[in-house]
């Protein structure tokens, strides 16, 4: 289990990383300004680990997920999944990746309004190998597993929130990944629903699947992820909790150029935003 | 995802936004029913040219005229009689040769007498595909037989219940010919009467005067000449035959071929012709026959009598330019029905092309209502596109999934724009079919829905489609995920 709230500095990267970034940038621009949203981050993430990224809104780590997950891509440096860099695949080979090996929750549930809970998670099948035949059959398990047998053929409208994130949940598993990038999956929830999910999170890092987590939430973050990496304005200031795969073992961190860091403020210092410091004259 | 995913997915959508789904895809069936009538018109037209075409068998046959006067032209124009057709008959690849004669008669049968023309045919040409056709299959039984064949035409003046009542009916078929006699009687007049007429109109004081005598001979033959013909054209004889009708046309084809009424083997004309002279209305043929002297000798004058026009039934695969320029190059003017269907063909693909262009210019229209549903549907669906994407769609699945859409609508629209154009043209079919039955003309069906006409109109509906969401397909598949699961 992870040191709860003993913060460290970030680590060197791990050479051994199953996910690896390497100088991470994402960078917007806005008019004249320039946001840096991910700004040279370099980290690696083991198979099996479950990583938590707090920060406040705006720091980047929704960008930093989407990076890793293959849906943005980066303006500088890149992404190595399984020794393969995501920046070399194709636009196909990327889909594929999405398709196959990611599972991504997000805050806001993202499903499809007019399906029921079951069309939403046969659906996640549709790109995979997965014989037409069979989605049905294994939407309707990952829903029963978690507790949603008696409500597949209702929309997401006559669910409850909790329920509504299930369903996403069982969306991201069906297709049983090897990793799920959950984005806030407890913002919208109330304690009772988060625990759940949360539970739900914690049971699937068990079963050996890796997990990141993105939240402003600290407190939850420490309590559920074995690693905690803190980022401010697009960079990551600090982590805590040993690096490990689940096994013990001292495994990834993340690093940042500490000479460039800005380790001011806390995640919850509503830091979000444009601000002066993340802009850049053209 | 599957083409069947694809199909599942884009009827869901479309059922989604059913309304203007069927208002887009309402454009779309104007467009094709447009289109389908349009050329539905075309190839009923087209239908019933290759059908007169095929069925009278006038690929193979050729029409030869008599040329006209025309100064550019080097070529003598000849005489075209039974000379000149048996010369025709000659020319290889001719099977059949015949002259176009018809006369004047009166006929009467079941107590009704009325004046019609009947038509000279050899054995030969009434056993060809052309007359088998229109007169039904009826024959004679030799080339001297004393029987007729008649139309439905003939039915209809005879008054005859039926057209079967006709069949073994007698018909006396009469004509009216003249005689030296009446030409004589004219040419005489009354002895006495003439005699004191002229001699009252002598002026003795100038009759030895050279030029008076000259001008009152000229005057007096002018005079007795126009008697001549003045009793040969109007104091004729009738001259009757006694036919029996063999044969009854069992269907009304005038409006696509038309004969004369009543069919007659060449010796019963003939036979007419031996009771007297039967002069031609053209002064140019009485000069000739007075020149020649076949005016004053029936069977001669029968066998030099000039045609309008003569048949040509050719050998299958005779070269039909070989033909033509033989007969042009005797001194006649020649007509072949296969050019000609070869130009009704050509005139068919330019037809064709205009009437489906007014059909794609609608069906273009109709496509912009595609273009803005799918445009609007991508505003809507942009969550949807994002999330898709989040789940393993490429930009080719999301592309697809757009054109499969717009090809739905196509195939839906197209379908029922068929049906709906083929209804139409049904309808319009049913209002021309009464009016022509209360007008008594013969009924035909100016549409037709041929098997390519409904694969041209369904693959034009859905290609068309198909290409309006090529631009929203196109501008889906750019959709950024991140920037769509971020809009709410």
């Amino acid at each position: 289990m992870p040191s709860n709230n003993s913060t460290t500095s970030a680590q060197p990267t791990a050479p051994d990383g199953w996910i690896h970034t390497v100088d991470l940038c994402r960078y917007y621009q806005r008019g004249h300004y320039e946001v840096r949203a991910v700004d040279r981050i370099t980290l690696s993430i083991r198979r099996g680990e479950f990583l938590g990224v707090v920060g406040a809104s705006g720091s980047g780590k929704s960008t930093l997920l989407n990076l890793l997950a293959g849906l943005d891509t980066p303006t500088s440096g890149h992404v190595e999944v399984d020794g393969q860099r995501l920046d070399s695949l194709s636009r196909r080979a990327l889909s594929a990746y999405r398709a196959r090996k990611v599972g991504m929750v997000f805050q806001s549930f993202n499903l499809i309004p007019q399906h029921t809970a079951l069309r939403n998670v046969e659906m996640a099948l549709y790109f995979g190998d997965t014989r037409p035949r069979d989605r049905r059959k294994r939407a309707a398990e990952v829903l029963e597993r978690l507790g949603l047998g008696d409500r597949l053929e209702h929309r997401p409208s006559d669910l409850s929130g909790g329920e509504q994130q299930r369903v996403a949940i069982a969306r991201a598993l069906v297709k049983e990944p090897e990793i799920v990038f959950a984005d806030e999956p407890t913002g919208n929830l109330d304690q009772e629903n988060t625990d759940a999910i949360t539970a739900i999170l914690r049971e699937l890092n068990r079963t050996g699947l890796t997990v990141v987590v993105v939240t402003h939430d600290v407190e939850m973050a420490s309590r559920i992820a074995a690693r905690v990496l803190r980022m401010h304005y697009g960079r990551i200031v600090d982590g805590h909790g040993p690096p490990t795969d689940g096994t013990g073992d001292s495994a990834g961190d993340a690093r940042h150029d500490s000479a460039e860091a800005r380790t001011s403020g806390s995640p919850t210092d509503g830091g979000g935003g444009l601000r002066g410091d993340r802009r850049r004259e053209p | 995802m599957t083409f069947r995913d694809f199909l599942e997915v884009s009827f869901r959508n479309l059922w989604r936004i059913k309304l203007r789904a069927i208002l887009t895809m309402a454009g779309v069936v104007i467009a094709i029913a447009t289109f389908v009538a349009m050329l539905s018109f075309a190839a009923g037209n087209h239908r019933y040219f290759t059908t007169a075409y095929n069925e009278f068998g006038l690929l193979n046959q050729m029409s030869v005229f008599p040329k006209d006067k025309n100064a550019n032209d080097s070529t003598e124009a000849a005489v075209l009689d039974n000379n000149a057709v048996r010369k025709i008959a000659a020319i290889p690849g001719v099977r059949l040769a015949y002259p176009y004669s018809s006369f004047d008669v009166k006929a009467s049968v079941l107590d009704t007498t009325f004046t019609t023309t009947a038509r000279t045919l050899p054995l030969d040409a009434v056993r060809t595909q052309l007359f088998s056709r229109v007169l039904g299959g009826a024959s004679f039984s030799s080339e001297a037989a004393r029987e007729a064949i008649v139309t439905h035409e003939f039915v209809k003046m005879s008054g005859a219940p039926s057209p079967d009542s006709l069949v073994g009916r007698t018909l006396v078929v009469s004509m009216k010919v003249a005689s030296l006699d009446s030409a004589f009687a004219g040419l005489v007049g009354n002895p006495g009467q003439e005699m004191q007429q002229l001699f009252r109109s002598v002026r003795l004081d100038s009759v030895y005067h050279p030029v008076y005598q000259r001008r009152f001979m000229q005057r007096e033959l002018d005079q007795r000449l126009r008697r001549f013909f003045d009793g040969l054209m109007t104091h004729q004889a009738t001259v009757a035959d006694t036919l029996t009708i063999t044969g009854v046309a069992p269907e009304d084809l005038s409006y696509r071929m038309r004969t004369s009424p009543i069919v007659i083997p060449e010796a019963t004309a003939r036979r007419l012709a031996a009771g007297g002279l039967t002069v031609s209305e053209n002064p140019a043929d009485l000069l000739a026959a007075v020149r020649d002297g076949s005016l004053f000798d029936p069977s001669r004058a029968y066998d030099s009598r000039s045609f309008p026009r003569a048949t040509l039934e050719l050998d299958p695969l005779t070269n039909h330019k070989a033909v033509k320029d033989s007969v042009e190059a005797m001194g006649y003017r020649a007509f072949s029905f296969a050019e000609e269907f070869k130009a009704v063909q050509r005139f068919m693909v330019y037809y064709y092309l205009g009437l489906g262009i007014i059909g794609a210019i609608a069906l273009v229209t109709a496509s912009l209502g595609i273009i803005n549903t799918l445009v609007m549907s991508i505003t809507e669906r942009r969550r949807e596109i994002g999330i898709l994407k989040s789940l393993g769609a490429d930009e080719r699945d999301i592309r697809a999934l757009f054109l499969v859409e717009s090809g739905a609508i196509g195939a839906i629209g197209s379908v029922t724009g068929i049906f709906i154009g083929w209804a139409g043209t049904r309808i319009v079919a049913a209002i021309i079919e009464a009016v022509m039955k209360r007008e008594d003309m013969p009924v035909f069906d100016p549409f037709a829905l041929p098997p390519w006409l409904v694969l041209l109109a369904f693959a034009f509906g859905v290609l068309v489609s198909v290409a309006a969401g090529l631009y929203p397909a196109a501008r889906a598949a750019r959709v950024d995920p991140v920037e769509a699961l971020r809009s709410e």
